[in-house]
């Protein structure tokens, strides 16, 4: 095809504890759409946030239009002509569509020979011309606030295109969108394709890069992996790719005699975000839920343990019928969850592994509502010792622990309930490696000890290591279930992916 | 809690320091100053009513919110007692101050709590709200002190001031509350992380418009004191109150962004600035000066937190810097 | 076209249009109930008192729209007034004072923004600690009041009116407040003020100057409280020390009322307007409807819990109807 526009080389980039980006390289010609792919957490990201100047590389060279660059903020990248059309829209939303899209770089002209003052007119005719290119009709004195996720992210489209920009960058766009926002917004890629743009298209939804993308680059874990012409290869070829042909082996799972089936969901339904859900647990069983990010599972998990109230549909304990309204209600039944955003919702930072393991309970951790400061400190040594949390005492803050031992915290926090049915959502992110095999290796003892596991997670070696069955999620649904005789990466993330598997 | 505490414990030593210094340079200045029943019934008497509020205006910055109307709250309940006890009597007058304080507060507990009003804003609006309702039901006189309220403002009890010995009962009460109980630990829990002390099942709506209540009570109980102290009240008397509340608290190190703090500093604040006032008195600096010596020490005790607590930041920085080099090297 | 005229209508009715329909409605009210109050003395009264509030509010509210706050804005404003009774004592004319007056106010103010933004003090705190500076400062420098000013001083109050009626306060006013709305519309600053109140981090990887932009804030907001100061100090003879102490809240409330979030981002100039003119109402309102003047506290209070309690109400039943669908 035609020139190169873009080239990124040997990038690097490393966060506290994570090789985020390993010597990764990509090119971008002009009229082309390339697509990024892997699976969650492969680094597509990531790449695209350094390429927009959001972050910074540890190492290696940006080339943008032939020309050396390095961005220390994405206005930056912006009026060199590379614009990022992020997956959270990054708009403000108390302003108006005209504004967002002029902000930092508005048209203005002198009055009164000195006075800058803002030419809304022809900030208007631009915008209108550009939302004409892109065939759609948003009024352009609107708050964001009022607008919708796909009329957002046009707004993002056309906030880009006021840069006169050459390549755009898509980061998951259709995540959020209707089938026929979808369509809407690929005749504007194409169209714009047409123009001369170069587009990059990240995606893991592998049927819209057959549909629309001219060749396919595969990260997996931070690496480069391949690049190929859409024509010339097909959806198993890139599977492969994306999920690789290693099997770490580092996860000790011993096999535990199951019980009973001890816990049933049934009919779960949340509108917008889950669809008719049924499953069941065995006492002793560690049950995983696979899918893409956005498939529904923390959704699921959150509505059973009644922290969606307007989520509907039974769930039944040990045979009785619970009825939960809260999380407290979850609690006191034996239900508890662990979330997959530590820093936001599963602990209090700033406060002590005791003072965290406490929190849930705290009634039974005092006298007249004064704290037994012993007992609180006795039970959280306990826990430290049981699942080793390294720290230097129980009153160490958490926020100076390791990512690994933050997490053990949060899992100790959940014991500390005496739960029955435990859910683990993504409980080895942000962990490192060693950290890693010691949570798997919790994890299997509490199984050992009777304790019955609910599972997310968006890594398949984990899943396939850890689980007894495999769930798999598409859209707030259920679309497969798989055996750990049955269940491979390539079924697994073929199901996810297609939404078609066998129940 | 670790750092934090280590951080407490340092700054609640300077404030004593400070303390320290400024007593024995007063004393030295105007011996005067030194005699017990000075010290007694002029340096703590009159400090006691901003002291009382400081209290539960600690815990609600604690939890990250604020409330401007405090002193508006106190001279409301005050007039509207000692209208009560000038028909009804005195233990009418005691009861409806009581009432009065607590309605006040639940009305801004539960604006905050549950209609999710800022608690700036609210407690602003409820301050003009407030102010006006005393000035509108006196018209714009004073109301005078009744026999309980003399009670507490100002009698004495083997010798000492009776409001003495509330503020101190008040003081250890309201340290166990804070600093050992269950319902302190949620405090600090909401003013650090809402979202994660929600996800532990503690109702912060609850917890939130018991705090504003709370602080109602105690402006209450502090108006009988003021009413009794100086037996009169004008109703425009509590607004310069607010501000000198929060002076005291941020002045204790509690930071107003919530989550940090505790009362020893608070109660070594109120001491401060106990001393200040009656100090500068005794050494004939007109009152107004003595605004600018708050301030001053306001604005020092600031820069000295944002100086800690960057340097702090940084070092917890390179801990897990070096911490990360030892993992992988 | 019936769809786009209901849009048109759904535009209309943001908050500023309320408050104005609210406003109408109070004046009509008075017009039938309160024999007087539209007597040209008492509006010129109301006139002079609605001049410095809103003067003062166009500068908060340009504090409040970045998130910040200023708790000392009337303790700013008796320090400007002493300054400009100090030089108006030397029979400086005021062509003279209102410039210095407005110059300090900037240098002051400044500070205000260079303790926020530098030693990332919160702004409450911060402008409380600046409060006392400000109050305690004065009587060291004044003892009480500066007082048997010269005529030259007080001209702007009782001798410059134009057209023989209006007071000249409030051609000051229309200056500011249209250099105010035609700056909140039509300059790149003011959309930095706003993306800043929206999203601080955003707005820096937008390439906003974050701290530059709060501290111009500040100082340009300083440079109206030096009108507002030299208005409120010049109508009388004499200035005293505490001249506008408390003042501040009524600056806060007119912005808060006029519709600006105090978690910053939103609210428009106009609704500041109406909201300083709705609370300079209040006083001489009740007076002609024979209600003891005692009560306007009150019944600004009232009027300011109302219109925050009612936008609250509004956002929360907004998010309930936009959160159905979709995923996360």
């Amino acid at each position: 095809m035609g020139e190169t526009v873009l080239e990124l080389k040997n990038i690097v980039k490393t966060f506290p504890g994570v090789l985020a980006l390993n010597d990764v390289s990509f090119d971008l010609e002009k009229g082309e759409v390339h697509a990024i792919c892997g699976e969650n957490g492969a680094g597509k990201s990531t790449l695209m946030k350094v390429l927009s100047g959001v972050y910074q590389p540890d190492s290696g060279e940006i080339h943008v239009n032939g020309q050396n660059r390095k961005f220390a903020n994405p206005m930056e990248s912006y009026k060199s002509g590379v614009s990022i059309i992020f997956q959270e829209t990054s708009l403000f939303e108390e302003m108006t569509v005209l504004e967002n899209m002029f902000l930092g770089h508005e048209t203005s002209k002198k009055t009164l020979g000195f006075l800058p003052v803002l030419n809304y007119r022809e900030m208007r005719e631009k915008a209108r011309e550009i939302f004409k290119r892109l065939n759609t009709k948003i009024d352009l004195d609107t708050k964001i606030k009022t607008l919708g996720m796909a009329q957002k992210q046009m707004v993002e489209i056309a906030k880009s295109l006021t840069f006169d920009a050459n390549i755009l960058i898509f980061d998951e766009p259709t995540a959020s969108l209707t089938q026929r926002e979808v369509d809407a917004l690929f005749s504007i890629i194409l169209s714009l394709k047409k123009e001369g743009m170069g587009i990059v298209y990240i995606s893991h939804r592998l049927e819209e890069i057959f549909e629309i993308c001219d060749r396919v680059t595969v990260l997996r874990d931070g690496q480069y992996i391949s690049t190929k012409n859409v024509g010339g290869t097909n959806k198993d070829e890139l599977v492969a790719d994306m999920v690789g042909r290693t099997m770490h082996n580092y996860y000790p799972k011993t096999e535990t005699e199951l019980g009973d089936v001890i816990f049933r969901v049934e009919n779960f339904y949340d509108e917008g975000f889950l669809e008719n859900i049924n499953f069941e647990v065995r006492k002793g069983e560690i049950l995983g839920f696979a899918g893409l990010a956005g498939a529904g599972r923390t959704e699921l998990m959150e509505a059973v343990c009644g922290l969606a109230p307007k989520a509907q549909g039974e769930v039944i304990l040990d045979g009785k019928k619970l009825s939960i309204s809260d999380y407290t209600d979850a609690m006191k039944e034996g239900l508890v969850y662990v979330s997959e955003d530590r820093g936001k919702y599963g602990l209090i930072v700033d406060m002590s592994i005791e003072e965290n393991i406490s929190m849930p309970q705290l009634k039974d951790f005092s006298k007249f509502g004064i704290i037994d400061r012993k007992k609180e400190s006795a039970v959280a040594a306990e826990y430290m010792k049981e699942i080793t949390i390294k720290a230097p005492s129980p009153d160490f803050t958490v926020n100076n622990l390791s990512g690994g031992n933050q997490q053990k915290v949060s899992i100790a926090k959940a014991l500390a309930i005496q739960p029955k049915i435990l859910v683990l959502d993504e409980p080895t992110r942000g962990v490192d490696v060693n950290a890693k095999a010691e949570i798997h290796k919790i994890i299997s003892e509490l199984t050992g000890k009777g304790l019955t596991i609910l599972m997310i997670s968006s890594e398949l070696p984990e899943l396939l290591g850890m689980c007894d069955r495999i769930y798999v999620m598409k859209e707030g649904r259920i679309v497969g279930c798989f055996s750990r005789q049955d269940a491979t990466q390539d079924k697994i993330l073929k199901t996810a992916l297609e939404g078609e598997g066998e129940e | 809690m670790k750092t934090v505490k280590k951080l407490k414990f340092t700054f609640n030593i300077a404030l004593l320091l400070i303390l320290i210094v400024i007593f024995a340079a007063i004393s030295i200045l105007n011996p005067v100053f030194l005699s017990p029943e000075y010290l007694l019934n002029v340096v703590l008497r009159n400090v006691v009513e901003l002291g009382l509020i400081s209290l539960p205006m600690t815990l609600i910055i604690i939890t990250g919110g604020i409330d401007l109307s405090v002193g508006n709250i106190m001279v409301l309940s005050a007039m509207v007692g000692a209208m009560a006890a000038g028909r009804m009597g005195s233990v009418a007058g005691v009861i409806v101050t009581f009432l009065v304080g607590l309605a006040c507060g639940l009305f801004n507990g539960i604006i905050i709590a549950k209609v999710k009003v800022p608690a700036m804003v609210t407690t602003l609006a409820s301050m003009f709200l407030f102010l006006g309702l005393t000035r509108g039901m006196t018209g714009g006189d004073s109301v005078y002190a009744f026999p309980a309220a003399e009670a507490v403002g100002s009698k004495l009890f083997l010798g000492i001031p009776v409001q003495i010995f509330i503020y101190m009962i008040c003081a250890v009460l309201f340290y166990i509350l804070l600093a050992k109980s269950t319902f302190g630990r949620r405090l600090f829990g909401i003013g650090l992380n809402s979202n994660a002390t929600k996800y532990c099942g503690v109702d912060i709506e609850k917890m939130l418009i018991r705090i504003y209540a709370l602080s109602g009570l105690m402006c209450a109980l502090a108006a009988l004191i003021m009413i009794g102290r100086f037996s009169s009240l004008r109703y425009d008397a509590g607004t310069n109150i607010n501000l000198k509340v929060i002076t005291i608290v941020v002045l204790g190190g509690t930071s107003i962004l919530g989550g940090t703090g505790d009362l020893k500093g608070t109660i070594l604040a109120t001491l401060i600035i106990g001393v200040l006032n009656s100090g500068l008195t005794v050494l004939n600096i007109p009152i107004d000066t003595q605004t600018i010596v708050h301030g001053t020490i306001l604005i020092i005790s600031l820069i000295a937190y944002e100086i800690v607590n960057r340097r702090t930041s940084s070092k917890r920085l390179k801990e897990v810097k070096t911490e990360l080099l030892k993992k992988t090297g | 076209m019936d769809n786009s005229q209901k849009k048109n209508l759904k535009k209309l009715m943001t908050t500023e249009f309320y408050l104005l329909l609210f406003l109408i409605l109070v004046l009509l009210f008075l017009a039938v109930f309160a024999k007087g109050f539209y007597d040209l003395s008492n509006l010129m009264n109301l006139l002079n008192r609605f001049n410095y509030v809103l003067i003062a509010a166009v500068g908060m509210n340009m504090i409040i729209i970045t998130s910040n706050i200023d708790v000392s804005a009337g303790a700013l404003v008796s320090v400007l007034c002493i300054i400009a009774a100090s030089l108006g004592k030397q029979g400086l004319p005021i062509g003279v004072f209102l410039p210095v007056t407005m110059a300090a106010g900037a240098v002051l103010s400044m500070i205000n923004g260079l303790f926020i933004t530098k030693l990332h003090i919160p702004a409450i705190v911060a402008t409380l600690a600046t409060t006392q500076l400000f109050q305690g400062v004065l009587p060291l420098a004044v003892n009480g009041s500066i007082y048997d000013l010269p005529a030259t001083f007080t001209w702007l109050a009782y001798d410059a009116k134009l057209f023989g009626i209006f007071p000249a306060s409030t051609v000051l006013m229309l200056v500011v407040i249209v250099t105010g709305l035609l700056f909140m519309k039509y300059s790149k600053f003011s959309k930095k003020l706003y993306a800043i109140g929206n999203n601080k981090n955003g707005a820096r990887l937008a390439g906003v100057n974050v701290d530059r932009t709060i501290v111009i804030a500040y100082t340009i907001a300083g440079a109206l409280y030096g009108i507002t100061a030299v208005i409120i100090g010049t109508a009388s003879q004499r200035v005293t020390t505490t001249m506008a102490n408390g003042k501040e809240m009524t600056f806060i409330a007119a912005v808060v009322l006029g519709g600006t979030s105090t978690a910053g981002g939103s609210g428009k100039l106009i609704g500041t307007v109406i909201g300083a003119f709705i609370l300079s109402l209040v006083s001489p309102a009740i007076n002609y409807l024979g209600i003891s003047p005692d009560w306007s506290d009150a019944i600004m209070g009232g009027i300011i819990i109302l219109s925050v309690v009612a936008s609250a109400v509004n956002i929360k039943k907004k998010r309930r109807i936009s959160a159905a669908p979709g995923g996360r």
